[in-house]
């Protein structure tokens, strides 16, 4: 285990050095010039060059990506060109919206694929739960989140389809506003937060629920047709109870896998969902700084997205050894 | 159904035949791998198919569709139809000119890596997993963003990220096979370089390489309209799908079918890709 | 035990199982084909009954038919009846089939490795099945430190472990049928003989009955007290152990009886065999299935099919219409001619000496893997034309040896020295895996022929020569192995290896997964072929009698060690390690209860 937390954190400060040259490769290929941009456009040119001194803009590139990795230590991800702020500050702000939905979408998900998977087990499919299954997960998901709130929200208004929350100037603790309400004692918020989370999350969860299920569906057909299946079967047990104690445990690891890669989708389908839903989270601050090429936004939140994502890795790396003692850590 | 000693008596599965290959893919699944071949003509064809000059206005804005303007008209007039189909052929194609760019480098290094094996095998292997546990799809927009839209910077940032997958196949399957007795027995025959690896080895690779292609023409397909539903696709006046869903979005309750039909043309295209993935992959199984 | 009479006649006590007209019918890729073809039998209690046939023969299906456990996936149909206990098992309800299983059936799987859930403590599996303390079920199947056991997961057991594990299993439930399938095949010589007795003490003291499916008949006849036989999904011929063992009715079982072969069969001359190429299907609706391989069919045979009837040899039942004829079956025995001697030179064909190689194990710590000794110092030479048969249990290293000998892994230690610059040839266990499935396999053959067009007329003449050589149709040239029989691919292999005759052939474990019949045919086809090609060999097997057969020395290797190298008949007759002595007891012979 300790070997594993070992191996893990070296694993994660690789990936991040690697992410953060590619930011930094990506940062010094952008056509806009930053020292003519603080300057000002009517600066003369020895304004400028004093400017990218200052800036050290004509140091090695080495030394460049040495003081970039040092701020980035520092948290200091920039200033960004559209708000005019720090963008780990603005980060700060809008993570907790995108952590509730992305997680509430997650389990969502994770709920659609098991309920998905033995109903599919248990109940063969035929050729109409096939094409459901297959067009569901090929629906892109802006369509997905377009007809859902074109039905659910502004054909029968049943569920609200724009924003995070009905009360104004509801802040509390954590920042994720369902669990929120419940510790300051105001259960009416949690209720109306869960409402405003139901249609985004809903579209997030329905690719991944297809995914993930027909992954732990396959795994399914395929263990249960395993020897110790039989034995099971042969002892009397129902099937149900081979299925939950003995099916599913040995399916885990494969749609584990798919899982994380499923989540690595979802930060690409956050940024739609959050737009199309007007969610102010990280997603929708990433496509309103795409719209004004605010690239220290972008790429700070792109470094916040790998380390989340490396996290989830973990984790799911971790309940594939609680799964199958046999993977050892 | 017959235990560890083997039969005698019958022969242990007929010759590869098409009639079989449908049966075990399933009729709706055959229905994509046929529709493969069929959407890829009319996509290379499609300047010529369109009714319509995709780019010029033909009628009065916001048509609803009829038997004249089959998908309506947008703001401007514009026939949707063959905005469409013009659309159809940007998506269509150059998702497979990625899988295929991909596939041919990732396979290439996976190949290298599973046929030296020793520590080349592991260096790359070592790079496969890093890109592989990379964010993509959101490196791949910023990127996009910070070296500009376009459909070459589009592929060409789609292209980074897609290949470890099938490099990552291709060595698997190939270390796969080096161990199979066949190969082995080939060796022992005296087969050596590229008739070993011609003849022996990646008839073998190929069907997993197909498999995971036909399933990732709708990945890179849904992919690519994301991308340009950002406003990271192609430049304004072309007709792409995701970006005329996404520019027509604040029209749903007025105009719907400006922003649904583009992304219901996305949606079949992908069920078709998904389709024939699925398709392909149940025939192929155990082969 | 109260004995009880065997003559189904003359019965006083009740059948409680009763078999009528069983058919079973699987689908597979939706071409339907019979399995179980009209199967009636009865089982009293306590009775062991063995079910012989070859693979293919529908022995599995009964098994799983009883238990009501046939894959779904093959759409199986089932007509007939089958009551147990009373209760009537075909198309009953689920409820009613799984308090069957619960109460009634037990089986222990062929296979313990795959057979116990991997995620999931013994004693948790256990507790699955009602009855008795747990510790207590596994001490009684022989487990030391059953506690221990209890706790741990599958992989940390060993394949006879585990086997004892699903015997206490399915014992804890005190079934009153046990399904046996071939629960010893996976398993070391040494261990089978240790679940057999096991098997037989623990449902003598239980009243249970087997039903004991397996291909070996010497397994057979040391634990049954019936059998049935059984040819392509019907029963040919039933009776008691002793009877059918010594005065066998029809001529399949007289065939398998007498190509089996053990310790003191006939070693100078071809192993008598079954006739086992490729048949046609006839229309084995009004047709003996057999008729098309048995050496006796008439006319009739291939338009009547034949119902059981009283036995003219003893007093069970026989399914063959010329039961007067079939003693000239047995008397095509002594036909065989002996073997011309083997040409041994002095000169080595392949030389060993002091080979050692370790393998890492599973564990790996922070510093680095373990690994652990297969083979330490091994040395063994082979003349050339000499046989060598490398004859050791799971885990021992034969096969890495054989791979260091063929040059396919290195060894750490020690030199590898053989006579010709040319590879060795190798047959590989199982034939199927050994042919590349998108190649004909007159492609793979061929490949072997250096600096010729490999199209030309010239080189379709010379691997339609070697094909003949083993037995083969040159017409099958140009199929693809998956369309040919095991039998067949095993030629073709052979064909590969001795188109240009190599000085040295290495076989590795070939016949452990096959049929007594074809075992035997591949015997006599590989005695055959070394001593007309002139061939050194160095035959790898667990299975002294099969060494003892084709070769002129014996190895005995355990532990990565030779214990002892000598003569195949002194070896027999006189082994001097403690080793080898355990390892011929633990024979299963057809006096029944090993040579103990």
């Amino acid at each position: 285990m300790l070997a594993y937390l070992a191996k893990s954190i070296v694993g994660a400060v690789v990936v991040l050095l690697m992410m953060s040259l590619i930011v930094f490769g990506l940062q010094s290929v952008i056509p806009a010039d930053p020292a003519r941009a603080i300057a000002g456009p009517n600066a003369p040119p020895e304004t400028v060059e004093a400017v990218r001194k200052e800036l050290g803009l004509d140091d090695p590139a080495i030394i460049q990506y040495g003081r970039f990795l040092s701020r980035l230590a520092h948290a200091d991800l920039g200033t960004s060109v559209r708000t005019r702020r720090p963008v780990s500050d603005d980060i700060r702000q809008y993570l907790p919206a995108t952590l509730e939905l992305g997680l509430a979408s997650i389990a969502l998900g994770v709920a659609l694929a098991l309920v998905m998977a033995v109903l599919q087990f248990l109940i063969p499919g035929s050729g109409g739960i096939r094409l459901l299954m297959v067009g569901v997960g090929s629906t892109p998901i802006f369509l997905s989140a377009l007809l859902l709130s074109y039905f659910f929200w502004f054909r029968f208004d049943w569920l609200p389809g724009a924003g995070r929350l009905g009360y104004r100037d509801f802040a509390g603790p954590t920042g994720l506003n369902v669990i929120d309400g419940i510790l300051l004692g105001r259960p009416e918020v949690s209720v109306d937060a869960l409402r405003h989370l139901l249609l985004p999350a809903l579209a997030l969860a329905l690719p991944i629920g297809i995914a993930v299920g027909r992954s732990l569906n396959g795994a399914l057909h395929e263990v249960m047709s395993e020897p110790y299946v039989r034995t099971a079967r042969g002892k009397g047990l129902s099937e149900t109870k081979v299925l939950l104690r003995h099916g599913l445990r040995n399916a885990a690891t494969a749609p584990l896998s798919m899982l994380g890669l499923q989540v690595r989708l979802l930060f690409g389908n956050l940024l739609i969902v959050e737009r199309v839903f007007g969610w102010p989270g990280l997603g929708l601050y990433t496509v309103q700084a795409f719209a004004s090429a605010d690239l220290p936004a972008v790429l700070g939140v792109a470094i916040v997205f790998g380390i989340l994502y490396i996290l989830v890795n973990t984790l799911i790396e971790i309940g594939q050894s609680m799964a199958d003692p046999r993977i050892n850590l | 159904m017959t235990g560890r000693s083997s039969r005698d008596t019958s022969p242990v599965r007929p010759r590869f035949n098409w009639r079989d290959f449908f049966r075990r893919a399933g009729w709706l699944e055959s229905v994509g791998i046929v529709g493969l071949p069929v959407v890829t003509i009319l996509a290379a064809l499609a300047p010529w198919i369109t009714p319509f000059d995709p780019l010029l206005r033909v009628a009065a804005a916001y048509l609803p569709p009829s038997t004249g303007h089959w998908f309506g008209t947008d703001e401007i007039g514009r026939d949707l139809f063959s905005r469409v189909i013009l659309g159809i052929q940007y998506t269509w194609l150059s998702g497979l000119a990625i899988i295929a760019f991909t596939l041919i480098v990732g396979s290439l290094v996976g190949l290298i890596s599973g046929l030296m094996g020793g520590k080349i095998d592991l260096v790359i292997g070592r790079i496969v997993d890093l890109f592989i546990v990379l964010p993509s799809t959101l490196i791949a927009l910023a990127f996009v963003a910070a070296v500009g839209p376009g459909l070459v910077n589009t592929m060409i940032a789609l292209a980074i990220f897609w290949w470890p997958w099938y490099a990552r196949i291709s060595r698997d399957e190939i270390r796969r096979l080096k161990a199979r007795p066949h190969v082995e027995a080939a060796r022992m025959a005296g087969v050596r370089g590229p008739r070993l690896l011609l003849r022996y080895l990646l008839p073998g690779v190929a069907p997993a390489l197909l498999i995971g292609a036909s399933l990732d023409v709708a990945n890179v397909i849904m992919t690519l309209s994301l991308m340009s539903f950002l406003g990271l696709g192609l430049p304004a006046p072309a007709p792409e799908l995701g970006a005329m869903t996404s520019r027509t979005l604040d029209s749903l309750t007025v105009h719907w079918w400006l922003p649904i039909l583009p992304a219901a043309v996305i949606f079949l295209l992908c069920l078709l890709a998904n389709l024939a993935g699925d398709g392909i992959r149940a025939a192929l199984r155990g082969v | 035990m109260v004995k009880h009479s065997h003559r189904m006649s003359s019965s006083v006590t009740e059948p409680f199982l009763a078999v009528r007209d069983l058919t079973v019918t699987l689908s597979r890729e939706g071409r339907p084909s019979r399995v179980i073809d009209g199967i009636t039998f009865d089982m009293l209690p306590g009775e062991v009954v063995a079910l012989v046939g070859e693979s293919g023969s529908g022995k599995t299906s009964i098994g799983l038919t009883l238990q009501g456990l046939l894959p779904r996936d093959y759409q199986p149909l089932v007509g007939g009846s089958i009551r147990l206990a009373g209760i009537e098992l075909v198309g009953a309800a689920s409820r009613t089939w799984r308090s069957v299983r619960r109460r009634l059936v037990r089986a222990i799987p062929q296979d313990p490795m795959g057979a116990l859930n991997p995620t999931m403590t013994i004693r948790h599996q256990m507790r699955e099945s009602n009855g008795g303390s747990i510790e207590g079920w596994l001490s009684r199947t022989g487990l030391p430190d059953p506690g221990r056991i209890a706790d741990a997961l599958p992989h940390r057991l060993s394949g006879g472990q585990r086997q004892r594990v699903l015997i206490a299993m399915a014992m804890m439930a005190r079934p009153k049928l046990l399904i046996a399938d071939e629960p010893t095949t996976a398993l070391d010589v040494t261990v089978q003989a240790q679940i057999l007795d096991l098997l037989r003490a623990l449902t003598r003291e239980q009243q249970t009955a087997i039903l004991f499916v397996t291909h070996d008949l010497n397994v057979a006849a040391s634990l049954a007290d019936r059998v049935l036989i059984l040819y392509a999904g019907r029963i040919v011929e039933m009776g008691r152990m002793q009877d059918v063992a010594r005065n066998a009715a029809h001529p399949y079982s007289i065939g398998l009886l007498a190509a089996r072969y053990d310790l003191d069969s006939d070693r100078r001359r071809p192993l008598i065999t079954l006739p086992f190429e490729h048949v046609p299907p006839v229309n084995l609706a009004s047709a003996c299935a057999y008729a098309q391989r048995c050496p006796i069919a008439q006319l009739d045979c291939t338009a009547i099919r034949p119902s059981l009837a009283a036995a003219s040899a003893h007093g069970g039942a026989a399914a063959c219409l010329h039961q007067g004829q079939t003693r000239f079956v047995s008397a095509q025995r002594v036909d065989a001619k002996p073997w011309p001697a083997p040409a041994i030179q002095a000169t080595a064909a392949l030389r060993l000496h002091n080979v050692s190689k370790t393998y890492p194990t599973g564990n790996r710590s922070f510093w680095g893997r373990q690994s652990q000794p297969v083979l330490r110092s091994v040395s063994l030479t082979i003349k050339l034309g000499e046989c060598v048969a490398l004859v050791g249990e799971s885990g021992a290293g034969k096969s890495t040896l054989l791979r260091i000998a063929a040059g396919l892994v290195m060894p750490e230690g020690g030199t590898v020295t053989r006579f010709d610059k040319a590879l060795p040839q190798v047959v590989f266990q199982d034939p199927v895996a050994a042919l590349t499935p998108w190649l004909t396999i007159g492609e793979q053959i061929g490949e072997r022929l250096r600096g010729v067009s490999r199209d030309s007329d010239y080189a379709r003449r010379r691997v339609g020569e070697a094909m003949k050589l083993v037995g083969l149709d040159p017409v099958l040239m140009d199929t693809l192995p998956a369309e040919m029989s095991v039998g067949q691919c095993q030629r073709a292999v052979l064909a590969r290896a001795v188109i240009v005759p190599p000085r040295l052939l290495l076989c590795d474990e070939p016949i452990s997964a096959m049929d007594v019949s074809l075992a035997a045919t591949t015997l006599n086809l590989l005695s055959d072929l070394r001593r007309r090609l002139d061939m050194a060999m160095l035959f790898v097997t667990h299975d002294l009698a099969a060494a003892r057969i084709i070769a002129d020395r014996i190895a005995v290797l355990k532990d990565g060690e030779l214990v002892e190298v000598a003569d195949p008949d002194a070896i027999v007759a006189a082994p001097q390690s403690a080793y080898t002595r355990s390892l011929i007891a633990a024979m299963p012979g057809p006096q029944g209860g090993g040579r103990r």
